[in-house]
């Protein structure tokens, strides 16, 4: 018997019992639909992650504590942003920003806010589009100017328009005191799903004000929480973060303070948890395969039962071993592969729909959609062994005689 | 006569956890090509083994089986397989047709198997149909035929790829007595055509429409007898609608 005849055959066994087969093959269809969109979805938030870090640049060295209980004369302040230029020539650019809570008031309505107090080259580190005004500068920091830079969701909220330079907002900070801030600048509200979270009600504001004029009215804190530094080239980062944490502690009198993180290593790390989820998540898709794939062999069991027969009539005629094999065989691999085809199709669809609702685009790539149809006509062949085999090892005579 | 069937010396022995029971003993038979015959006794007399014997679906124990001068009994399963495709065609009591298939269906799948072409397959299934006089039924599945007719679709089935011999178990034995008429008639006349039948059966009035009869007891050849004059089928249907029409209008008068 031919390919086409068997081919033939099990759709035609599969249309018989058409409610049966559609119930075994959800099975398989769940559970390569969940492969196909783990594995999109893992590449989508590593392409996510990958994007973000990108904007940032691949160059950047954080200096941090080592410890959490640091003594105030070992805290980093802003002067030491200066100790750091002076000792290390490779440095580009550096920051540091502290982040407060507080409300900001306008007339009679309140907003839940996080203040953002930024050193001048701030932007440099953190990517901020202006739609209005201008961003805060280095002259703000000097003269600890009470200024604010608040974004376009904010302003159409509560001015009913973005065009609000020169406006007065009163910030309200936790001790009680209240002072009152200039817009200089509107933001770009963005487009992704993490901004429309954050446009909810209930959510807090971004706003920046000056570094200084922030540590000013919080109770005059100096403490800095880390200080962020660019470098030219990205080949050395380690090595000049390790100099950058020498010339602080020289400075300081004390060793074994701070510690320099980079980028990369970061972007590594993060890569490295998104891994281990996407292959835990995997794991489980693989399962549901397999469980799906029990489905079949069970569906396949009860046909051969059925069709004991069957298989005595077509062996008398003339049938093979390798006939019957090839044809149960078939009906596995059809089920399997077209519930495959079914599954990568959702898969695409909901990567599709994922990808759209963090603004990304699709990540189903077309070595998924490969593995997952060849995977599925593996599984086909694998679960169809086991019934095809007891299939075609039945004894003709009996089964001529089996009711 | 040319020799389709020869057997020496066969035996057969079932073993059944401890117990062994030797189904043929010792058999020694020939069948000719052409012959009409057939084979009789009761049951456990051996005569189904015989019948799974000369057609390859199961193994002898002892002695040797000729099938048109090429020896079975080496066989393995493929070969076997082979051979009930190529030269033996199966008529059985319960019909055994595909029930989702249609009668030309039915009667393609011995070839499907011998790997015919599909429109030579149509054509040659078209042509079994009509010898068995069923041409206008081949569209339809087994459960839109009588007994009769569902027997003569099997008939052509075993007719399609030109067997050696066609071997039928009991043919008649879920037929009322007209079509079982009407199946003998049928053989009787593709054996007047050439085609080799074997008819076991344990009605002495149908193995009387064969050229000869062999009897079976408790595994042995009993009797081989020739018949001289064996019953016309198409005579014997007539007695039998004559005699059913009779026992009709009987009842009628009896009303």
């Amino acid at each position: 018997m031919n390919f086409y005849e068997s081919l033939k055959q099990a759709l035609e066994s599969l249309k018989t019992n058409k409610l049966r087969s559609i119930l075994t093959m959800v099975g398989i269809i769940m559970g390569v639909f969940s492969v196909v969109t783990i594995m999109a979805l893992g590449s989508a938030a590593e392409s996510y992650i990958n994007v973000q870090f990108e904007k940032i640049g691949a160059n950047i060295i954080t200096i941090q504590y080592k410890s959490d209980a640091a003594e105030r004369k070992n805290w980093l302040v802003l002067e030491d942003m200066e100790t750091i230029v002076d000792g290390t020539p490779e440095v580009k650019n550096i920051a540091a920003f502290i982040q407060r809570g507080g409300d900001l008031r306008v007339e009679s309505k309140t907003k839940k806010a996080i203040v953002y107090g930024i050193s001048s080259q701030y932007k440099n580190f953190s990517p901020i589009e202006m739609a209005e005004g201008r961003f805060i500068n280095e002259f703000d920091i000097l003269s600890r100017s009470k200024v604010i830079i608040v974004d376009e969701n904010f302003a159409q909220k509560y001015f009913k328009r973005t065009d609000i330079i020169g406006r007065i907002i009163e910030l309200k900070v936790s001790s009680g005191s209240k002072i009152k801030v200039k817009v200089v600048g509107v933001m770009k509200g963005g487009d992704d799903l993490f901004s429309s979270i954050a446009n909810n009600e209930n959510f807090p504001t971004f706003v920046y004000m000056p570094i200084t004029t922030v540590q000013n009215i919080y109770y005059n804190y100096k403490k800095l929480p880390s200080i962020m530094v660019s470098v030219q080239q990205k080949e050395q980062l380690k090595e000049i973060g390790e100099r950058i944490v020498n010339v602080l502690e020289l400075h300081k009198g004390k060793g074994d303070l701070y510690v320099a993180r980079n980028s990369v290593e970061e972007q590594k790390i993060f890569s490295s948890v998104l891994g281990v989820i996407s292959a835990v998540l995997l794991v489980i898709a693989v399962i549901t395969l397999i469980v799906g794939g029990i489905g079949i062999v069970n569906i396949l069991l009860v046909s051969v039962t059925e069709r004991i027969r069957e298989i005595g009539i077509r062996k008398a005629l003339g049938a093979q071993k390798k006939d019957i094999v090839l044809q149960f065989i078939t009906e596995s691999v059809i089920m399997t592969a077209s519930s495959g085809l079914i599954g990568i199709l959702m898969g695409i669809g909901a990567g599709n729909i994922i990808a759209n609702q963090i603004k990304i685009p699709p990540m189903v790539e077309y070595k998924t959609i490969v593995l997952a149809f060849t995977g599925s006509i593996i599984l086909g062949l694998i679960f169809g062994v086991y019934p095809a085999k007891k299939a075609a090892d039945l004894d003709p005579i009996e089964s001529l005689r089996y009711e | 006569m040319e020799q389709i069937i020869s057997m020496s010396g066969l035996g057969k022995v079932y073993i059944n956890g401890r117990l062994q029971v030797e189904a043929l003993k010792n058999l020694t038979l020939s069948i000719g090509r052409g012959e009409l015959l057939s084979i009789m006794g009761p049951s456990g007399s051996g005569k189904s083994t015989l019948m799974n014997i000369i057609g390859c679906l199961d193994r002898l124990t002892t002695g040797s089986y000729m099938l048109d001068d090429v020896d079975i009994s080496g066989m393995n399963d493929n070969e076997l397989a082979r051979i009930r495709n190529r030269k033996i065609g199966f008529v059985f009591q319960s019909f055994n047709l595909l029930p989702k298939k249609t009668a030309l269906q039915n009667v393609e799948l011995p070839m499907i198997y011998a790997g015919t072409g599909k429109s030579h397959r149509r054509k040659k299934a078209v042509d079994a149909l009509e010898r068995v006089g069923l041409s206008d039924r081949m569209a339809h599945r087994p459960n839109e035929l009588s007994g009769g007719q569902k027997q003569r679709v099997a008939i052509a089935r075993a007719l399609v790829n030109n067997p050696s011999i066609v071997l039928a178990d009991e043919p008649t034995g879920n037929l009322d007595s007209v079509s079982g008429e009407e199946v003998m008639e049928v053989f009787q006349g593709l054996n007047k055509e050439g085609v080799t039948i074997l008819v076991v059966t344990h009605e002495r009035e149908i193995a009387e429409h064969t050229n000869r009869i062999i009897s079976f007891r408790d595994g042995y050849l009993i009797k081989d007898e020739t018949v001289d004059n064996p019953l016309d089928a198409i005579a014997e249907k007539k007695k039998r609608l004559e005699q059913s029409k009779a026992v009709i209008m009987e009842a009628g008068e009896n009303d």
